[in-house]
C-alpha cells in the first residue's frame, strides 16, 4: 500500500505540474466539446502561423530547409510593417517524422496557440494530422508533401508543391521523346513518395510505349547500391531512373561509376541535395533531373537574401515555403485571420508572383506549379527546359 | 552468369570493409563479452574525427585511431568499470551502453548536423574486372583486410599479449589467477579494439562519409559478422565480414532487394539457434557479464 | 489575459503516454521480472496495430473483433519467436528478437498486396462498441484509460499470484528456479505470449487513435526506447514502468513548452536521457522503484 500511495503521490504531482505548466492563469471555464473556431473571436496582437516540420529525426535535413525558407519570408514581412499592422510569428513544432507526435502538435498549435493554419510536412505524418484539421476546421497547408490524391482527403488541405506524379509524367515524356530511349530501369528508395514516383513513372512511360525493364529499390540509409545496380544491369536497361530523397541516390550515382555501369541516368528532384552532390562528385555529370522551379527571374533577389541570412543557397523546398508564407500572409491580408478567411483569401489568388513561379490554386486547392529539366553541366546544376 | 560473377565479386568486395569494422567490437566481445552497443559510437565519433582532418586525407586516420582509442577507454573506465564493481546484470551494461551510444549520437548530431559529410567528393578510379570494375579503393581494403586477418593470427598464436587475450576470453578468472590484473587487461582490449574500430571508421568515411546515426547499422554488421565467423575466434569475424557482404550481394540473385534485411536477419536466427558458435568458433562459454 | 485549458490536447497527450505506459509495463514482464531483453515488442505493437488497421478497414471497426483479431494474431506471432529464442542466452537473446524485429517490420513493408507497403494504412475507422463509434476525443481517453487501468491490474495480479513469484524467482537465479523443477521454458513462453498479447491490445488503441499506420511507425529505435523505459523505472516494478513512461514522454511536452528552439531540443533531450541512463545504471541499476537485487 505504501507503494501505491508512492506512486498516487508522484502522479498527481507529475499532472499537476503539467497543468501549471500549460495554463499559468487558467481561466475557471474548461473549453466546451465542440472547439470555437480557431483564430478565436477576440484580434490576437500576433498572427500565429502554425508549423509541424521535421526538426529532428531522419528528415531533419529537410526540416532545415522548411524552416529558413519560411522564416526568411517572415522576417521580411515583419520589417515591412507586417500584414495589417500585426506582426507574423511562426510558431514550428518537431513532428520526429512520427504520425503520432504529429498529431499532438497540431492539437498544441490549434488549441494552445490558436493558429488558424499549419503548415504541414512529410507524408506518414500529414495523412495522419488531415483528420485533425478537417475536425477543427483549420488549413492543413503543404509545401513539401509530393503524394499524389492529397486534394481527396480534405477540404482542408493546399499544396504548393510539384507533385510526385507530376515529376516523373515530365521525366517519361522528356526520356521517350526527347532522348528516344525505350528500355528504362528505375532504383528507387522504399518509401512513399519516391516508390509513389517510380511507379507513376513506369505507368507514364509505359503508356508513350516505353518499357520498365527492371525494377529495385533501397531501404533509408542504404550505402551499398551496387547489388542493386549489378542486377538491373543484366535486364540491359538504356537507361536508370533514380528516385529517392537522401544521399543514397549519390552513392547510386558514384557506385554505377566505379563499376563500369554507364548507361545514361536520370533522376527526381532530390539529386539537387548537397548530400546527394557531395557523394556523387564528378558523376553527376550529364545527369537530368526533374524539379519544381526557382523561377529565374523572381527568385534571383530572393537567392542572394537567402544566401545572406543562412549561409547557404536555397532549394526548391525553402522556396515553396517563402512563397506559402507570403501567400497566406496575402490571404490573412484580405480575408482576415481566421480558418474559414485564410481559406477563402488563398483560393482567390491568382497568378501570385512566387520565387517558384506564377502560383494560383485550382478547384482542388492544389497550386498550378511548373516542373523544368535541369543537367549538371561542369558541375553545377543547369536549366535545360521547361516542361508543359 | 554474368551477374552472378558479379554478384560474388561485389559481395567480396563489401564483406571486406565489413571484415575490417567486425574486428575490433570482436576483439572487445570475445574478451569481454559485453554487449557494446557503444561501439557504434565510437566508429562514429572516429568517422569524424577523419572527417576534420579531411585537408590532410593521407593522414586522417590519426584523429580517427585518436577519438576512437580515447572514447573507448573512458567509456570502460568511466561507465562499464563501476558497473563491474557493483556486479551488474546483462541489461545492466546494455542500457548503459545505450545510454552512451545516445549521448554520442546527438552530441555528433549538435555540432555537425544531420547531413552526410564526405571527406573526398566523387568516384574512384575503377580497374576493370571483365564482369565488374572494381575500384583501386576497394582493392585496397579487400588488401587490408587480407593482412589484418594474417596479422590477427600471428599475434594470438604467437605472441604473449596475444595469448593472454585468449585466455581471458576462454577464463576470465584464469588471468587473476596468472597475475594479471584483469581490469589493466579489460582497459588495453577496449584501447586495442576501439582503435581497430577508428581505423575502419576511416576506411569507410574515405569512400561514404560520415552520418551522425551511422552507429547502429555498423554495429549490427559488426555483430552480425562476429556471429557468422563465430564467435571467441577473433579471424572469423573477418571471415564472418566477408560471408556477410556475401550473403547481401546473392540475396539480389533470386529475390528483389526488399528482402535484403529480411534474408540476413534470417540467417542470422538460423545461426544463433543451430550453429550457435559459427563456422569457426569454439565451445561455447556462457558467461554472466 | 485569460487563458483556457487546453483539455482536448492534454487528453492527447495523456492518450498517448497510456498507449505506451501499456506498451512499458507489458515488457517489463518479460524483460523486468523475467529477465529476457526483447527487442521485438515494437515489432509486435506494430502488428497488433496492423491486424487492427485491416479489420477496421475491410471487415469491420467493431471493437471486440478487432480486440481478438489482433491479440490472437500477435500472440502466435509472439509464440513462433518465444519457442526458438527462449533457449538462447542473454547476448544471443537479444540479438535473435532484433532480428524478429527487422523480419517483422520489412515484412510489413515489403508485403504489399496486404499492408500497402510503404503508402501504409490510412483512414482507418474509429473503432465501435456494438455499433456505436467511439469518435470523440474524451471517448477515446475513456476506452484508452480503461484497457491500460485493466491490463495494468491483471499484470498486478499476476505478479503476485505463485505465477509472479516463480518469474522473479527466475531472474534473480535460473539454475535454483530449474532444480526446483518447475517448467521454466512453458513459463518463459507464456510470459512472452502474454506480453505480445498487451502489445497488440496497445496497438488496436493506436490504430484507433491515429487512424493512419506506416511500417516506419515502429522501428527499432522504439523497442530500445521502451527497454529504457522499463529500467529506468525499475526492471521488476509496474509501477516503475508508468513514472518512466509519463518522465520519458512528459519530458519533450515541458520542453515545449520552455520554449527551446526545436532544432537542439531534440538531440539536447536525447543527450539527458542518455546522461540519465548511464548515471542510474552504475548508482541505482535497479531503476528508480526497483527494487536493489538480493544476488
Amino acid at each position: 500500500m505504501a507503494r501505491f500511495m508512492q506512486l498516487a503521490a508522484v502522479l498527481a504531482s507529475g499532472l499537476v505540474a503539467l497543468t501549471l505548466a500549460c495554463a499559468p492563469q487558467a481561466s475557471p471555464t474548461a473549453s466546451p466539446a465542440a472547439p470555437a473556431p480557431a483564430g478565436g473571436s477576440r484580434e490576437p496582437d500576433v498572427y500565429k502561423i502554425g508549423a509541424s516540420f521535421p526538426m529532428t529525426g531522419p528528415g531533419a535535413t529537410f526540416g532545415t530547409f522548411f524552416s529558413q525558407g519560411s522564416l526568411l519570408a517572415i522576417e521580411e514581412i515583419n520589417a515591412a510593417g507586417g500584414v495589417k499592422g500585426k506582426q507574423l510569428e511562426l510558431v514550428i513544432e518537431d513532428n520526429k517524422v512520427d504520425p503520432a507526435t504529429g498529431v499532438a502538435i497540431y492539437r498544441k498549435l490549434v488549441e494552445v496557440d490558436k493558429v488558424p493554419i499549419v503548415l504541414i510536412t512529410f507524408t506518414n505524418v500529414g495523412l495522419a494530422q488531415l483528420p485533425i484539421a478537417d475536425e477543427t476546421r483549420t488549413v492543413a497547408f503543404t509545401a513539401a508533401m509530393i503524394t499524389p490524391g492529397l486534394s481527396e482527403k480534405s477540404e482542408w488541405i493546399f499544396r504548393n508543391t510539384v507533385g510526385a506524379d507530376l515529376e516523373s509524367q515530365a521525366m517519361a515524356k522528356y526520356i521517350y521523346n526527347e532522348r528516344g530511349l525505350r528500355r528504362i530501369a528505375t532504383i528507387f528508395q522504399n518509401q512513399d513518395a519516391a516508390l509513389a514516383g517510380a511507379q507513376e513513372f513506369k505507368r507514364a512511360f509505359e503508356q508513350l510505349g516505353g518499357r520498365v525493364v527492371a525494377e529495385e529499390s533501397y531501404d533509408i540509409g542504404a550505402v551499398d547500391l551496387r547489388p542493386q545496380l549489378l542486377k538491373v544491369r543484366s535486364a540491359n536497361p538504356e537507361g536508370i531512373y533514380n528516385v529517392g530523397r537522401d544521399a543514397s541516390m549519390g552513392y547510386l550515382v558514384k557506385q554505377a561509376a566505379e563499376i563500369g555501369f554507364r548507361v545514361p541516368q536520370f533522376a527526381n528532384t532530390s539529386l539537387e541535395l548537397p548530400d546527394v552532390i557531395n557523394a556523387a562528385g564528378e558523376a553527376i555529370e550529364g545527369i537530368v533531373y526533374t524539379t519544381g522551379a526557382l523561377d529565374p527571374e523572381t527568385s534571383r533577389d530572393f537567392v542572394s537574401r537567402y544566401r545572406q541570412r543562412w549561409g547557404t543557397d536555397p532549394e526548391v523546398f525553402a522556396g515553396n515555403h517563402y512563397d506559402a508564407i507570403r501567400m497566406i500572409a496575402k490571404a490573412i491580408e484580405t480575408n482576415g485571420y481566421t480558418a474559414e478567411g485564410i481559406r477563402a483569401g488563398l483560393l482567390a489568388i491568382k497568378d501570385f508572383p512566387g520565387v517558384t513561379g506564377k502560383t494560383s490554386f485550382d478547384g482542388k486547392r492544389e497550386a498550378t506549379k511548373t516542373v523544368i529539366l535541369k543537367i549538371f553541366r561542369n558541375g553545377q546544376p543547369t536549366f535545360l527546359k521547361s516542361v508543359d | 552468369m554474368d551477374t552472378l560473377a558479379a554478384l560474388v565479386l561485389n559481395g567480396f568486395i563489401t564483406g571486406a570493409i565489413y571484415a575490417v569494422m567486425a574486428l575490433g567490437f570482436a576483439l572487445i566481445y570475445n574478451t569481454t563479452r559485453v554487449f557494446h552497443i557503444a561501439h557504434g559510437a565510437v566508429f562514429t565519433l572516429a568517422g569524424y574525427g577523419a572527417f576534420l582532418a579531411r585537408a590532410l586525407l593521407p593522414l586522417a586516420w590519426v584523429p580517427a585511431v585518436v577519438f576512437a582509442t580515447i572514447a573507448g577507454i573512458l567509456i570502460e573506465v568511466l561507465v562499464y568499470a563501476p558497473i563491474r564493481r557493483r556486479s551488474g546484470s546483462l541489461e545492466t551494461y546494455f542500457i548503459a551502453s545505450l545510454g552512451v551510444y545516445f549521448i554520442v549520437q546527438n552530441a555528433l548530431q549538435l555540432v555537425f548536423g544531420t547531413e552526410a559529410r564526405q571527406l573526398r567528393s566523387g568516384p574512384f578510379e575503377s580497374v576493370s574486372l571483365g564482369v565488374i570494375s572494381v575500384s583501386y579503393y576497394h582493392l585496397l581494403v579487400l588488401l587490408v583486410a587480407v593482412v589484418a586477418f594474417t596479422l590477427v593470427q600471428l599475434v594470438l598464436t604467437h605472441t604473449r599479449t596475444g595469448k593472454a587475450i585468449r585466455a581471458l576470453a576462454d577464463n576470465p578468472g584464469l588471468t587473476a589467477a596468472l597475475g594479471i590484473d584483469p581490469d589493466r587487461l579489460q582497459v588495453v582490449v577496449f584501447a586495442l579494439g576501439s582503435a581497430l574500430a577508428g581505423l575502419g571508421a576511416y576506411l569507410l568515411a574515405f569512400d561514404l562519409g560520415v552520418r551522425p546515426d551511422m552507429g547502429l547499422q555498423i554495429l549490427l554488421i559488426a555483430a552480425i559478422s562476429v556471429i557468422l565467423g563465430g564467435v571467441g575466434y577473433l579471424p572469423g569475424a573477418i571471415i564472418g565480414g566477408f560471408l556477410l557482404g556475401l550473403l547481401q550481394s546473392l540475396v539480389l540473385l533470386p529475390l528483389s532487394s526488399v528482402w535484403q534485411n529480411v534474408v540476413t536477419f534470417a540467417v542470422l536466427i538460423l545461426v544463433l539457434l543451430f550453429r550457435p558458435q559459427g563456422l569457426f568458433g569454439g565451445r561455447l562459454v556462457t558467461r554472466r557479464a | 489575459m485569460a487563458i483556457e485549458i487546453p483539455t482536448t490536447y492534454l487528453i492527447n497527450v495523456l492518450i498517448i503516454i497510456e498507449i505506451y505506459a501499456i506498451l512499458a509495463f507489458s515488457l517489463n514482464l518479460l524483460a523486468g521480472y523475467a529477465g529476457l531483453l526483447s527487442v521485438a515488442h515494437a515489432a509486435l505493437f506494430g502488428v497488433g496495430a496492423y491486424v487492427a488497421g485491416l479489420v477496421a478497414l475491410r471487415v469491420s471497426p467493431e471493437l471486440l473483433l478487432l480486440l481478438i483479431s489482433a491479440v490472437v494474431v500477435t500472440a502466435l506471432l509472439a509464440l513462433a519467436i518465444a519457442v526458438p529464442t527462449l533457449r538462447l542466452g542473454g547476448d544471443y537473446f537479444i540479438l535473435a528478437t532484433l532480428g524478429f524485429q527487422v523480419i517483422i517490420t520489412d515484412i510489413l513493408r515489403n508485403w504489399v498486396d496486404l499492408t500497402r507497403g510503404p503508402f501504409g494504412l490510412t483512414g482507418i475507422p474509429r473503432a465501435r462498441l456494438f455499433g456505436f463509434p467511439l469518435a470523440s476525443t474524451e471517448l477515446t481517453l475513456l476506452l484508452v484509460t480503461a484497457c491500460a487501468v485493466g491490463l495494468f491490474l491483471l499484470s498486478w495480479r499476476l505478479v503476485r499470484a505463485p505465477f509472479g513469484r516463480v518469474l522473479l524467482a527466475l531472474r534473480e537465479d535460473e539454475l535454483a528456479t530449474q532444480l526446483l523443477g518447475k517448467d521454466l521454458v512453458r513459463f518463459k513462453v507464456s510470459i512472452f505470449v502474454l506480453s505480445g498479447a498487451m502489445a497488440a491490445i496497445a496497438g488496436v488503441l493506436y490504430a484507433h487513435f491515429v487512424r493512419s499506420l506506416t511500417p516506419d511507425s515502429f522501428p527499432l529505435a522504439q523497442s530500445f526506447l521502451l527497454l529504457v523505459i522499463v529500467f529506468v523505472g525499475g526492471g521488476g516494478s509496474l509501477l516503475g514502468s508508468v513514472l518512466g513512461t509519463f518522465l520519458l514522454l512528459l519530458l519533450p511536452e515541458i520542453m515545449r513548452f520552455i520554449g527551446l528552439p526545436s532544432a537542439t531540443a531534440g538531440p539536447i533531450q536525447q543527450i539527458i536521457y542518455g546522461l540519465v541512463l548511464v548515471l542510474l545504471m552504475i548508482f541505482r541499476p535497479q531503476g528508480l522503484l526497483g527494487r536493489a537485487s538480493t544476488s
